[in-house]
């Protein structure tokens, strides 16, 4: 793996009296932070507003780091076959994270269905679990932790297991 | 107008197989990780490239930020309608457009040869957006996406060509092919 950032990308998305949306994309230099391109872009929205009479509905900041050598999976990879974790947030609810090409090597053929349930005690799954329970060190920038969809932390673990399911990929960026 | 971004940071991985297919992984941080957002996907991408044997070849950090209801279109306003800013860059020779949904008709040059077809330059409005669009702000510089050397227009692998000065700026109608 070779990765590398890509550039920032500020959208602004506007919308007229008929409800037809256009948006337009700036970008920013590869070195740019998150933060500062996000300091850019609320810096821009008052600007950009003022020279258009559609309304502007929104805008997002993101960043992309990829591999420059564009891989391909190993051997027999299949990216439906998912791994799923079902995990319980500190709010009381449950909520669901898939990754595609769960190894056959992490899933327990000692119970039934074999093939099916992810061994949480493998040492790479269970730090991928630490990093998504108790997050990741940033250094000075302090612990990062995900959050399910309104910000609530990750409690335990509930369930883990393969599942082969559709594929959902999102629509690319140009440049 | 009142802006709220939303309270989650989203996080896509992109993952390929042997078959060229691809998938995507799913995360959401909190909002108050923005500034570390790019740091822990890094370190992440090795934990969840550990149990996957497809490729992990893509990770994008997207923060959204929305209106509160209070931006209306004005009647007749029209998307396609476009404000059209030709900037040159410092690769000499090579032009960057930066097309703004949404013209304010007012803010055509109102007489001489290129009355209602050229922005006015003059415009304060369009002048500051220029000159943040060539300036930028505290860390953050925008850029046409190639390369100085090259000129291409690669997806990949560019370092980006400062905005230099307003060269011109029209209105014009429908996307660009060029967009």
């Amino acid at each position: 793996m070779a990765f590398v950032n890509g550039a920032k990308t500020v959208t602004f998305t506007f919308q007229d009296d008929d409800l037809a949306q256009s948006s337009i994309s700036i970008k920013l230099t590869p070195a740019t932070t998150l933060d500062a391109a996000y300091a850019f872009a609320s810096q821009m929205v008052t600007l950009i507003a003022a020279v258009s009479d559609c309304a502007l509905q929104k805008y997002s900041v993101s960043g992309e780091i990829y591999d420059d050598t564009y891989p391909l999976g190993a051997a027999g990879s299949d990216v439906e076959d998912k791994g799923v974790l079902t995990i319980r947030t500190v709010d009381n609810n449950t909520t669901t994270l898939s990754w595609p090409g769960i190894k056959e090597s992490l899933l327990i053929n000692t119970i039934t269905p074999p093939g099916t349930y992810i061994d949480l005690v493998n040492v790479n799954v269970a730090a991928l679990g630490t990093a998504l329970l108790n997050g990741i060190s940033a250094g000075v920038l302090g612990i990062v932790q995900p959050a399910n969809r309104n910000g609530q932390d990750f409690l335990s673990i509930k369930e883990a297991y393969k599942q082969n399911r559709g594929s959902q990929k999102s629509r690319q960026y140009k440049g | 107008m009142a802006w709220k971004p939303d309270p989650i940071v989203n996080v896509i991985l992109c993952f390929r197989d042997d078959d060229g297919a691809e998938s995507e992984h799913r995360l959401k941080l909190p909002l108050s990780a923005l500034p570390a957002a790019e740091a822990f996907v890094l370190d992440y991408a090795s934990l969840i490239a550990a149990v996957s044997d497809c490729a992990l070849y893509r990770m994008r950090t997207t923060l959204v930020c929305k209106d509160d209801g209070s931006q209306v279109a004005a009647v007749g306003s029209n998307a396609k309608r476009q404000s059209v800013l030709l900037f040159e860059t410092e690769s000499p020779g090579q032009i960057y457009v930066i097309a703004v949904p949404g013209l304010i008709v007012s803010r055509l040059m109102q007489i001489g040869p290129y009355a209602q077809v050229q922005l006015d330059p003059s415009d304060s409005a369009i002048s500051a957006l220029v000159t943040l669009l060539v300036n930028g702000s505290a860390g953050a510089r925008p850029v046409a996406p190639w390369n100085a050397t090259d000129g291409g227009d690669s997806a990949f692998d560019w370092a980006g060509v400062p905005l230099l000065r307003l060269q011109t700026a029209y209105w014009g109608y429908e996307p660009p092919e060029w967009q």
